[in-house]
């Protein structure tokens, strides 16, 4: 993902992969990739997000897309849904006041609705497990239940603060700014598995 | 670019050293897994492995330098990168398999778009007047800068 075009390598020889194809996208600057079943990319940027398809050429052509007010934007997805955040802040030229958890349904690709707005303040990276969305804002994490079109949310881990997640199974892997730490989240409880960092990090 | 891995010695990386000294432009962001691996991107500078199959005592088992470096995406057992305007291609495998050699590591050269000077300023100065700095040098690349007090930042410089 360049600034407003997105290239497709081939990967037929690992170690020197070669672009096949390039598309320019309109819209704001790209932020995110977010691989998305077979041959799918949810692709998000400061302005929106975009549904576009791979074809077994490799050749990207656009399904769809959302607009949203200018912030920027990590993305996840499960089977039927789309899960956006979106932040302003001093990283995001010129965004306006904005920080929300949207949710999409996307059962039909080329027609994603939006199902719930949430207000949450600064929210950053964000992860699913399962039916659990986990979104890193601005005091901890929270822990929603994505069952159904509405997030519920079940927890705040407020003590879990960090840059980015990413899940890992069972656990979470949080990043701050100066360590990274493996959290069991469950049941209102956060169980620290380790912490990489300042004077912790075992070198072998 | 030399690529570092622990050979039977341990290498001289770590964590502490790198935050003592070069806290001004330290982020550890981007995560990547890879089978028992943990793969952490160090902004600019290059990626921590980490034997992660104990999740409570996990292990940084290689650093791989790589200026420039702000993503990552792992792929058939290979790590993608990029360095600057460099993809960068990384045989995981081969490491995992104490196997790797020069053969491992591949950097395709100008495949990205010039990085923008400001990108590379640090966090404190990228919105200020600093960021209007001009950008036409066409063959320039920023590798670091000076701090008012002097301090010196040069990316990728945490093998040192």
């Amino acid at each position: 993902v360049e600034h407003r075009s997105i290239k497709v390598y081939s990967l037929e020889t690992p170690n020197k992969p070669f672009e096949i194809y390039r598309i320019d996208t309109a819209g704001g600057k790209l932020e995110t990739i977010f691989p998305y079943q077979e041959n799918l990319l949810l692709i998000g940027s400061q302005e929106g997000l975009i549904i576009l398809e791979l074809s077994e050429t490799g050749e990207l052509s656009q399904i769809s897309s959302v607009f949203h007010t200018r912030s920027c934007d990590p993305v996840v997805a499960n089977q039927t849904q789309m899960f956006i955040t979106l932040r302003s802040d001093s990283d995001c030229w010129g965004s306006t006041i904005s920080n929300h958890l949207l949710v999409y349904d996307i059962t039909e690709l080329s027609n994603p609705v939006q199902t719930a707005n949430i207000t949450i303040d600064k929210p950053f990276g964000l992860a699913l497990q399962d039916t659990t969305l986990f979104v890193r804002y601005a005091d901890g994490l929270k822990e929603y239940d994505v069952t159904d079109s509405t997030p519920i949310l079940l927890n705040d881990y407020k003590d879990l603060s960090c840059n980015d997640l990413i899940a890992n199974g069972e656990s979470l892997v949080l990043t701050g700014d100066d360590s990274i730490s493996q959290v069991v989240a469950n049941a209102g409880i956060a169980t620290v598995l380790s912490e990489l960092g300042v004077g912790d990090c075992n070198i072998l | 670019l030399d690529l570092v891995v622990p050979e039977d010695d341990i290498p001289t990386l770590n964590l502490n050293v790198v935050f003592r000294t070069l806290t001004a432009s330290i982020v550890l962001k981007h995560i990547g897994i890879y089978q028992e691996y943990l793969l952490v991107v160090d902004k600019y500078r290059g990626i921590h492995i980490f034997d992660n199959s104990d999740q409570q005592n996990s292990m940084r088992v290689a650093f791989l330098p790589i200026p420039g470096t702000t993503e990552i995406s792992i792929q058939n057992g290979y790590l993608y990168t990029n360095s600057f305007m460099d993809l960068v291609s990384v045989n995981l495998q081969d490491i995992v398999d104490a196997i790797y050699t020069s053969d491992s590591f591949s950097r395709n050269q100008d495949w990205f778009e010039r990085p923008r000077i400001y990108e590379f300023l640090p966090d404190q100065y990228r919105f200020t007047n600093d960021y209007l700095i001009p950008d036409n040098e066409e063959n320039d690349i920023v590798i670091g800068y000076v701090a008012s007090g002097g301090e010196q930042v040069i990316y990728g410089d945490s093998h040192e």
